[in-house]
C-alpha cells in the first residue's frame, strides 16, 4: 500500500512536458523508413519544389523567399558587428557568455578543459545517443555536465540572458564553419531519430499543426507575413539573435528555445520545453536532416 | 517484476488522470473568460490573431480585399466561395473540421476543438461566402 501510495504521488508530481500527439501529417519524408531514406525523401521534395536553392543556400532559410529579409538581415548583421552601434541586449549576451566559457569552475577547471582540442569542433560531436540509457544527449547537456563535474550547478536551459543560452552561444562558435555529419547506426540511436521524426511530424496543440505543416508541406508560402524556411538548414545555425520588440534591440534564442516558441503558435497548452526529453528527441532528428550543411552560431534571423 | 510492471501501469493510468483533471479546471476557467467578451464581428475574427479570434488571415488572403492588411498563402485565397460551396453548410463544416475531409491539412479544426462557437463560425463563413 505505502508502495502504491508513493507511486500515486511520484506520478502526480512528475512535470508534463508537452501536449500529446493527435495524429500525424503525411508529407515528404513520412512514410520512409530509414534515416537515409527520410533525408533523401525531403531532400528530393525540396529540390524539386524550389530547383534554384541549392546546397548552403539552405542554411539562409526564408531569405531564399524574401529579398528584404536578406537586406535586413545583411543591415542588422552590421550593426552587430559595429561596436558603436551594437543593438542592446547582443554585447551583453556575448560578455555572459564569455564570463560563462572562461571563468574557471569551482575546482580551478575550465569549461575548455572538458572537451578536446579545447572545445574547436565539440559541438559538431554533437546530439548524440548514451547507448546505456539510449537517451539523447545535446551539446548544452554536455556543457552542464562538465560544469556539475567540476563542481558547478547546471545552468537552466531555457534561460537565454543567463544561463545556457550565452554559454551555448560562445561554446558552439567554437565549431563555426564544420559540417555536421551525424550517423545513424546502432538500435538506440535509430530508436532515439524515430523518436524525434514521431515529434516533427505530430500534431500537437488546440490547432493539431505539426512541424511538418508549416516547414516541409507549406515551406517557402507564407504566414501572415513571415516565409516559411524548409527543415533543411535550420538545425544548422543555431542559437540566432533575433529582433526584440520590447527592447528595439535583440535577443537570443537557442534552437530549443525556437522548438517552443513555434509549438506555442499552434496554441499548445504545454509547448515542449527546452531541455527535455522529447525536445532532445526532436534535435536528433531535426539536426540529422541538415547533415553535411556548415554549422554557424550566434547570427541574426528576423 | 510483475509488481513493478502493475505500478509502471498505475502511475502511468493516474498521470493522465491528474492532467485531465488539471486540463478540466483551466478549460472551464478559459471558457468563462471568453464568454465575457465573445468577438462577433467576422472581420475582425477573420484578420486578426490572439485568443478567442479567428486568425485566418494569417493563411488565407482576400484578394478582393485591397486595404493591403498582411495576409498568408498557405490556405487557399478566398475568392469565388459560392461557386466552390454552392451548399454553406459544406463551408462551415471546412471551418469546423476540415481535417474530416482532408487528413493532412494544416487547418485548425476550429470547431471540433472549441477554438470558436458555432455561431462564431456562422458569421465568419457568411463573411467570406460574399467573396
Ligand atoms: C503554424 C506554422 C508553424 C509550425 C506548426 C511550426 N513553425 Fe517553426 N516557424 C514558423 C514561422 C512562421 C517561422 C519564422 C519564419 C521562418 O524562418 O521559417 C518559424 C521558424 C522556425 C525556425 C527558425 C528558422 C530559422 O531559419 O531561423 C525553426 C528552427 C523552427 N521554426 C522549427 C519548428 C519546429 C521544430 C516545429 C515543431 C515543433 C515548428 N517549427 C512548428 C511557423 C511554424
Amino acid at each position: 500500500m505505502k508502495k502504491i501510495t508513493l507511486a500515486f504521488l511520484l506520478a502526480c508530481s512528475l512535470p508534463v512536458f508537452a501536449d500529446p500527439i493527435v495524429g500525424y501529417v503525411d508529407t515528404a519524408g513520412y512514410e520512409a523508413k530509414t534515416p537515409e531514406a527520410t533525408l533523401k525523401a525531403i531532400q528530393d521534395f525540396f529540390h524539386q519544389k524550389f530547383p534554384e536553392v541549392k546546397g548552403d543556400a539552405f542554411i539562409d532559410g526564408s531569405m531564399n523567399w524574401s529579398e528584404g529579409e536578406r537586406q535586413y538581415d545583411k543591415f542588422m548583421t552590421g550593426r552587430m558587428h559595429d561596436d558603436f552601434d551594437a543593438p542592446v541586449g547582443y554585447p551583453e549576451v556575448i560578455a555572459e557568455g564569455k564570463k560563462l566559457w572562461e571563468t574557471p569552475l569551482p575546482d580551478g577547471k575550465k569549461m575548455a578543459d572538458c572537451f578536446a582540442h579545447g572545445g574547436k569542433g565539440a559541438a559538431n560531436d554533437y546530439p548524440k545517443v548514451d547507448e546505456k540509457s539510449g537517451k539523447v544527449i545535446t551539446f548544452e547537456r554536455a556543457l552542464n555536465d562538465c560544469r556539475v563535474a567540476h563542481g558547478a550547478k547546471p545552468l537552466d536551459y531555457g534561460d537565454m540572458k543567463k544561463g545556457m543560452g550565452p554559454l551555448s552561444d560562445i561554446a558552439r562558435k567554437l565549431s563555426d564553419g564544420m559540417r555536421i555529419k551525424m550517423e545513424i547506426k546502432t538500435p538506440a540511436e535509430l530508436a532515439a531519430f524515430e523518436r524525434g521524426k514521431a515529434v516533427f511530424y505530430g500534431r500537437t496543440g488546440k490547432f493539431e499543426q505539426a512541424c511538418a505543416n508549416c516547414h516541409i508541406q507549406h515551406a517557402g508560402e507564407v504566414a501572415r507575413s513571415e516565409e516559411l524556411s524548409p527543415i533543411i538548414g535550420q538545425a544548422a545555425h543555431f542559437p540566432v539573435f533575433r529582433q526584440d520588440k520590447k527592447t528595439d534591440g535583440l535577443h537570443l534564442v537557442t534552437l530549443q528555445n525556437r522548438y517552443k516558441g513555434c509549438q506555442k503558435s499552434t496554441a499548445a497548452d504545454k509547448p515542449i520545453k527546452e531541455g527535455s526529453d522529447e525536445s532532445n528527441d526532436l534535435e536528433y532528428f531535426h539536426t540529422y536532416i541538415s547533415n553535411g550543411l556548415p554549422l554557424s552560431s550566434g547570427i541574426f534571423r528576423k | 517484476m510483475k509488481k513493478i510492471i502493475f505500478l509502471a501501469i498505475l502511475a502511468a493510468m493516474m498521470l493522465q488522470g491528474c492532467k485531465t483533471a488539471g486540463q478540466h479546471s483551466a478549460d472551464a476557467s478559459g471558457e468563462a473568460k471568453k464568454e465575457a467578451k465573445l468577438e462577433m464581428d467576422p472581420a475582425k475574427l477573420f484578420w486578426s490573431n490572439g485568443k478567442g479570434m479567428g486568425n485566418c488571415s494569417a493563411c488565407h488572403a482576400i484578394p478582393a480585399d485591397t486595404s493591403g492588411k498582411p495576409a498568408g498563402n498557405m490556405g487557399p485565397p478566398m475568392i469565388g466561395m459560392k461557386d466552390r460551396f454552392p451548399d454553406i453548410a459544406k463551408l462551415k463544416a471546412a471551418i469546423a473540421d476540415q481535417k474530416a475531409f482532408s487528413p493532412n491539412t494544416m487547418m485548425p479544426p476550429f470547431g471540433r476543438n472549441k477554438i470558436l462557437t458555432p455561431e462564431q463560425i456562422d458569421v465568419i463563413a457568411q463573411y467570406i461566402y460574399q467573396y
